[in-house]
């Protein structure tokens, strides 16, 4: 994976200082390595919504437009995100808190989720499980793909039992001192995702393993769908939580600032753990069989989740501008043109900030009960969570590589230049592709569909959005430059053979951070225990009444397979 | 950093606080606001049992358009993949539509253009809505929830028209149907079957087999053969001339015999198709019905006629 390498005697010299960074090097590749297989069936995504039919020439590797799609969604929203994201949420506390960790139990975990992506990708490449990535019952998968699914999920939980026991022992050597910020960060992370995985574990373990496998003759749809939506939705922040880690913790550091509020970056992640649960029912707004006044409060809920990332905006834009005038920017906005736009891993990062900016404003209109029924499932949505998943995270995690992967290989970044010209590709197709998408859902154009493969009779049914569809089509060329011009710095960087002398590789740009006397609110904030035990209760006066309802009345349905 | 920039950046984070959740406050209030004023459109359950009794219970059994001795309008309609029962509706402007509506099988969405009519259909789980329709005009109805290969053709449409036409046109329909000039079984096939085999009757490659030059060969193998397909649908992988199709066909059990019967001497008499026997009758129909037969089933029967 690392490349040819002259002899082993060098590879252990690289990591023998760090031996995670063997380990973390291969989560995050491996999740690149999806994400290229993934993103490179998006183009045809694109190009199908700009009316034009591409998939002839995948055949017979991929067999239909629904096909590429499921793969499309599995590869890039469940597998690279839990790769990259468990690699950093190991690797980034670990350096922070200067421990030492179980690498065998690292290699498990990496071991976990590999057998769960093979077992998943044998249901899929068989062209048996064309369920898409939300797999709603009675859509009935192969058990292939819903037990390496669930691995994969487990996977993604297990690096809160590690760095819940550093912290411990770090905070038995520090007595006094509360959490260090990227440590904090993260483990509120995977309290909340561990908390929200709780849906998805239900739905999976307990009804559709079970029924894919011929044990139980039906599941009932909502029952499912309110269970998948329990996670779903806070899947979103498991996405979003380490980009933020980035922007808070790494990126004023390479814009030469600081972070400006410590307090304030904890509270928002308080409120991430409190608030990215109980809100599920957003997502099922057209449902007949959840009540009205369930719908309401989720969608309340939903506009509190809001506030955290607006703390986010203002805590990270406010960290740029101080770096910005401490490298001499003047004015209101002078600051702006001072920061290093030069460096591809900062440039890469503010750009998914800006795309975030977007998606949280059409997120708005999504959480809307009122206003949700417009684009309820319209071509609107992928082009709503493209600027968030595909590029907030994505183009971060991206940025990240940039001096990551340098840093963990000792190898240099192949080209900066390059670099740079991907994430700008990458950023400007993406916000064209969601311009496109957006527009079309307006136009009721549903998502999700073959629009470019119609039956004669229905060829001109979409006329009325060709203009958004040449919009959409555009942004499949942007984006595939953006693709080769990414993966060639990424395995351009991997396989050079040169390594730099041991501590000239990149540092990880941490913001400087001073130890802190665990006292007063900082002393509340640091109690995860209590927060988590918050967390709970919200979500069970959320989600417990409904749920009982639904489990009491079950209707069971077969499943069907109309692929 | 200093003292001084420390306590600026405190004060804007207060207030940068408290204006989003006034933010957040007011989206809130909006919502709530509009929600109250004209809400009707959000679907809510009118209703909840097995699939089965859903469907032949009451007015599902015979999805349809009803006018109302008030005024109004009821639609029931049936989801399948991939179409809408009934697939059109044709409505006078200012029409206050009721909508039941229903999934026979799998999950499909509702979403009529230019509305905010948008409605999740489950199996078991009966969706109801009311909207009125103030501009005449034609409305597209789709399908947004992912149900399968042909997905993308499961469509509807409301034809919203003047008052004058509607009265007209609806005389006019009772005129001919009472005159016996309504060709059913070309309405039936244009409603619910053209999504996957094609108004040329051609099918789709590799998923839906075509009916032209083969639905013939069928009824002269056997002639309850077609009748089954259509009352208990047919699932697994056939060959029709060589080539392999593995599509699902539904269940038309809501279909009543006499448009059961016509579709199928439609089929056998269009695209240059000439019937190996006589006309089915829907007497034939009822005969065949209540057998308790999976598609599976009819994918058995159909492989005794060794056509493959």
């Amino acid at each position: 994976m690392v490349g040819s390498i002259p002899n082993s005697r060098a590879i252990a010299d690289v990591y023998s200082a760090h031996p995670e960074k063997k380990v973390t090097l291969y989560f995050i590749v491996t999740g690149f390595v999806a994400l290229l297989v993934g993103a490179l069936l998006g183009p045809f995504q694109a190009f199908n919504y700009a009316g034009i039919n591409l998939y002839g020439i995948l055949k017979p590797l991929i067999r239909s437009y629904y096909q590429g799609l499921t793969i499309h969604g599995v590869l890039n929203a469940i597998v690279f995100t839990s790769f990259v994201i468990t690699g950093l949420m190991y690797y980034l506390p670990i350096r922070e808190l200067k421990v030492k960790a179980n690498l065998t139990y690292m290699w498990i975990n990496y071991g976990v989720m590999v057998a769960g992506l093979l077992i998943a990708a044998l249901g899929i490449l068989a062209n048996t499980s064309n369920v898409l990535y939300t797999f709603y019952p009675p859509l009935q998968g192969h058990w292939s793909f819903y037990i390496g699914a669930a691995l994969i999920v487990v996977g993604s939980i297990m690096p809160l039992f590690e760095l819940l026991r550093l912290r411990s022992k770090w905070k038995r050597e520090h007595s006094g001192a509360v959490t260090p910020i990227v440590t904090y960060m993260s483990l509120m992370t995977l309290l909340m995702w561990t908390l929200a995985s709780v849906g998805i574990v239900t739905e999976v373990v307990w009804f559709l393993i079970p029924w894919s496998l011929g044990l139980r003759e039906g599941v009932d749809p909502l029952l499912s769908r309110t269970l998948f939506w329990f996670t779903a939705h806070p899947i979103v922040y498991y996405w979003l939580l380490p980009a933020y880690i980035s922007w808070y913790a790494l990126v004023p550091k390479q814009a030469g600032g600081e972070l400006v509020s410590d307090s304030l970056a904890r509270l928002a992640f308080v409120m991430f753990l409190l608030f990215s649960t109980p809100v599920g029912f957003h997502h099922q707004f057209t449902d007949p069989g959840v009540p009205a006044a369930w719908k309401m409060i989720h969608s309340m809920l939903t506009m509190f989740v809001g506030i955290p990332s607006m703390l986010t905006a203002f805590t990270v834009a406010g960290s740029l501008e101080y770096g910005g005038r401490l490298r001499g920017g003047k004015g209101v906005l002078g600051w702006i043109g001072k920061l290093p736009w030069g460096n591809a891993s900062f440039t890469a990062q503010i750009l998914a900030m800006l795309s975030f900016i977007v998606g949280g404003a059409g997120g708005i209109v999504n959480a809307s009960f009122s206003l949700n029924p417009l684009i309820h499932k319209t071509a609107w949505i992928p082009g709503h969570f493209h600027t968030k998943v595909g590029t907030a995270t994505t183009l971060t995690f991206m940025g990240m590589t940039f001096w990551l992967i340098p840093h963990l290989t000792r190898k240099k970044l192949y080209s900066n230049t390059l670099a740079l010209a991907a994430s700008w590709f990458w950023f400007i197709g993406m916000m064209v592709f969601a311009l496109g998408m957006h527009w079309q859902g307006l136009l009721s154009v549903p998502r999700r569909a073959f629009i470019s493969g119609m039956a004669e009779n229905l060829k001109n049914l979409y006329a009325d959005a060709a203009t958004p569809q040449f919009i959409t089509g555009i942004s499949g060329v942007l984006l595939l430059i953006a693709i080769i011009l990414y993966w060639t710095v990424l395995f351009a960087t991997l396989l050079a053979k040169e390594r730099v002398d041991e501590g000239q590789e990149p540092k990880i740009p941490f913001v400087t951070s001073r130890e802190m006397r665990s006292e007063g609110t900082l002393k509340l904030l640091d109690n995860l225990l209590f927060w988590f035990i918050m967390a709970v209760i919200i979500v069970l006066v959320a989600y417990l009444p409904s749920l009982i309802t639904m489990f009491s009345n079950q209707i069971p349905v077969p499943g069907l397979k109309p692929w | 950093m200093t003292d001084r920039q420390h306590d600026a950046i405190a004060t804007w984070e207060r207030r940068w606080l408290a204006a989003s959740g006034m933010m957040s406050l007011l989206f809130i209030i909006f919502i709530a606001y509009s929600l109250a004023i004209e809400g009707a459109h959000i679907a809510q359950s009118s209703g909840r049992t097995s699939p089965e009794k859903l469907l032949q219970a009451g007015s599902f059994s015979n999805p349809a358009v009803r006018e109302l001795s008030n005024g109004k309008f009821q639609v029931t309609g049936v989801a399948q993949t991939f179409s809408f029962s009934p697939s059109e509706i044709r409505l006078p402007v200012g029409a206050e539509v009721q909508f039941f509506l229903t999934s026979k099988d799998i999950l499909h969405g509702y979403q009529i253009q230019h509305t905010n009519v948008n409605v999740e259909l489950m199996p078991g789980e009966v969706s109801y809505l009311s909207y009125t329709f103030d501009k005449a005009g034609e409305y597209r109805i789709t399908c947004n929830e992912y149900c399968g290969l042909s997905h993308q053709n499961m469509l509807g449409k409301i034809v919203v028209m003047p008052q004058a036409d509607y009265a007209k046109e609806r005389d006019e329909r009772l005129a001919a149907v009472a005159a016996g000039t309504v060709n059913i079984g070309e309405e039936t096939y244009k409603a619910n079957c053209v999504a996957c085999h094609q108004e040329n009757g051609e099918g789709l490659a590799g998923a839906f087999p075509p009916l032209k030059d083969h639905a013939p060969l069928l009824q002269q193998s056997q002639r309850d053969y077609l009748i089954h397909v259509l009352l208990y649908g047919l699932q697994g992988p056939i060959k029709v001339n060589g080539a392999n199709y593995n599509g699902i066909m539904p269940a038309w059990s809501q279909l009543s015999d006499e448009q059961v019967a016509e579709v199928l001497n439609y089929v056998l008499n269009a695209w240059g198709n000439s019937p190996a026997g006589e006309a089915y009758r829907p007497e034939e129909v009822a005969a065949l019905r209540a057998k308790n037969l999976k598609p599976i089933d009819i994918q058995n029967m159909r492989q005794v006629l060794e056509l493959e």
